[in-house]
């Protein structure tokens, strides 16, 4: 049994993990994971049905659904996780005890979005069982995993961050928002730089999913920075723990 | 215990809590009155280090506050006025939580819980979840979270607002057993009948300024020196031996006699009073009862205010 030692984390496993709940998440994953590719093989043809493309959608698809799951719910948790504290004033009870700031930090960074973590990890070995199906290399299943892991800590710091400077819910919502807004508009600018150049911008390293993308097709997304042609995903990783820390430090 | 040195808070313009200088000592349960906005709640906080004073200082137990926040706080326990609880957890949970941000041994952490549920008398609803309790028994795990790791001091910020009669005497038992534990209890609340059962001071605060503060006993001495104390008898039998007796005694005047009870004013002390009563009896007056009737907390708030009671 694993020992949790932060008790804000321990706080969130207890209330958001009630077995019950957690059944459901899971089911709820896999069941959605199923219908998915039940999907993409009603809407396959025989030609496709026989070959790697049908595996290869299906991997594709369903880490795409749980990426954006993961994402979407872990940023609605942590941009409400500090201001519905302050709102419901149980703000003040942190301030009289000896948590500190980083295992407060910690404890909500990690804590204030596990189920979205659970919905992910229940996904994990779909993931890796439809990525060898569809023959992509091990590492390539597993280190996108990764990537999209270390990116959703990334943003969820930078709503944490939000949420303590939000003076009440609907400001967090709406930082929350920007959020989500800025990143359509990396994505957007990276399908379109995608397209006709072989090194883009380095602001398209924010997002990682076209790099993703062609790491699974055996291509390697190059950004500039200072002059030099670095594979994106490498910046991704930099981007996203140089945020983790300051957001944490801050 | 706890000791405040020309404390005072200022907002911008508004002057909150306005030099104030008092000293609780240890054991007592000290009601802070005063009606909303007289800065009770302020100075609660600044004692607890929720917030920083414009000038003076706070000391708990012999540290000062400001300037050793983490051991001064390990000393206190706060209650807000309003506050939630987690809803999500269950009782044993809530408390868990709490004793381990206090950083409690962890090998220590169960047993504490369970004690503070035993004293908080919530053992049935152990297991039950926070969002299905009463409001009263919110406010007994608020105490409990507030005492879970076992400070000197108790600061709750009317801890009976919105309570109904049973949740309160639930709430003043429990005070009482704190107390009786050798907890100094601060209560502010501008519900004053829920202070006088058991404040052993007072404090009366109004527009930030602390009026009056000292034992209820001495204040009350103090705010009846030059009245009339009033003795309220009960006997059977006629009255006409206790108003011959009141008359020789020159008290008939203000007395206020009925079929079988009455009242009349006394000027004296203990002395002369219990001779009065062993003379009484003496007359032939089969006394039922004797008592001094005391003022209460509310009035004697209302003597030392400018009336602003609730």
């Amino acid at each position: 049994m694993v020992k949790v030692s932060n008790p804000e984390l321990l706080r969130y496993a207890r209330s958001e993990l009630r077995s019950s709940r957690a059944a459901i998440i899971m089911l709820g994953t896999l069941v959605g994971a199923l219908l998915m590719a039940l999907l993409i093989l009603v809407n396959s043809d025989a030609r496709q049905l026989e070959g790697l493309a049908c595996w290869r959608n299906i991997h594709l698809a369903i880490f795409l659904a749980t990426s954006m799951i993961l994402v979407l719910w872990s940023l609605l948790n942590c941009s409400q996780a500090v201001v519905v504290e302050r709102t419901h004033r149980t703000f003040d009870f942190w301030r009289t005890t000896r948590l500190s700031a980083l295992t407060l930090a910690v404890g909500k960074l990690f804590g204030a979005p596990l189920p979205a973590w659970l919905q992910f990890a229940t996904a994990v070995p779909v993931l890796v069982f439809t990525g060898v199906m569809a023959e992509y290399r091990l590492a390539v299943v597993i280190g996108s995993i990764i990537v999209v892991a270390l990116f959703n800590v990334a943003l969820s710091a930078i709503a944490l961050c939000g949420s303590m400077r939000a003076p009440d819910a609907r400001r967090a919502n709406v930082f929350m928002l920007l959020i989500l807004v800025m990143l359509f508009a990396v994505h957007n600018n990276m399908l379109h730089a995608g397209d006709h150049e072989t090194v883009v911008s380095a602001w398209t390293a924010l997002s990682p999913s076209l790099a993703i993308s062609m790491w699974h097709e055996g291509a390697v997304l190059r950004v500039a920075i200072f002059g030099y042609a670095v594979p994106s995903l490498i910046v991704t990783r930099v981007q996203c723990l140089a945020g983790i820390a300051w957001c944490l430090v801050a | 215990m706890i000791r405040f040195e020309n404390l005072s808070k200022e907002y911008d313009e508004v002057v909150a809590v306005c030099d104030v200088s008092i000293e609780i000592p240890e054991g007592e349960i000290y009601g802070l009155i005063g009606p909303n906005g007289a800065g009770k709640t302020t100075l609660l906080r600044m004692c607890c280090g929720l917030l920083p004073p414009t000038s003076g200082r706070v000391l708990v137990n012999g540290i000062e506050v400001q300037h050793d926040l983490e051991a001064a706080q390990s000393q206190v326990g706060y209650l807000a006025d309003f506050f939630s609880v987690y809803e999500d957890l269950k009782v044993w949970e809530y408390l868990d939580y709490f004793a381990r941000a206090y950083k409690l041994d962890s090998t220590a952490v169960p047993a504490r819980v369970n004690e503070v549920i035993a004293e908080i008398g919530l053992e049935v609803k152990r297991d039950s979840m926070v969002k299905g309790l009463s409001r009263g028994m919110k406010q007994r795990l608020g105490i409990g979270r507030a005492v879970i790791h076992r400070p000197k001091v108790l600061l709750l910020d009317e801890p009976a607002s919105g309570l109904d009669p049973k949740a309160r005497f639930e709430l003043r038992q429990l005070l009482k057993h704190l107390r009786d534990q050798g907890a100094t209890i601060v209560v502010s609340s501008h519900i004053l009948p829920d202070l006088e059962d058991f404040s052993t001071s007072i404090g009366v605060m109004e527009r930030g300024v602390m009026l009056r503060s000292g034992r209820v006993k001495q204040l009350r001495e103090e705010v009846e020196a030059g009245d009339a104390r009033t003795i309220q008898i009960q006997w059977v039998g006629p009255v006409k031996p206790i108003a011959e007796f009141l008359s020789v005694h020159g008290l008939l005047q203000r007395a206020l006699l009925e079929e079988h009870e009455g009242a009349f004013p006394f000027h004296g002390d203990d002395e002369t009073l219990s001779q009065l009563l062993s003379e009484m009896m003496s007359a032939g007056v089969r006394l039922t009862g004797f008592h001094e009737v005391r003022q209460s907390v509310e009035e004697l708030y209302l003597k030392l205010s400018h009336g602003q009671v609730m």
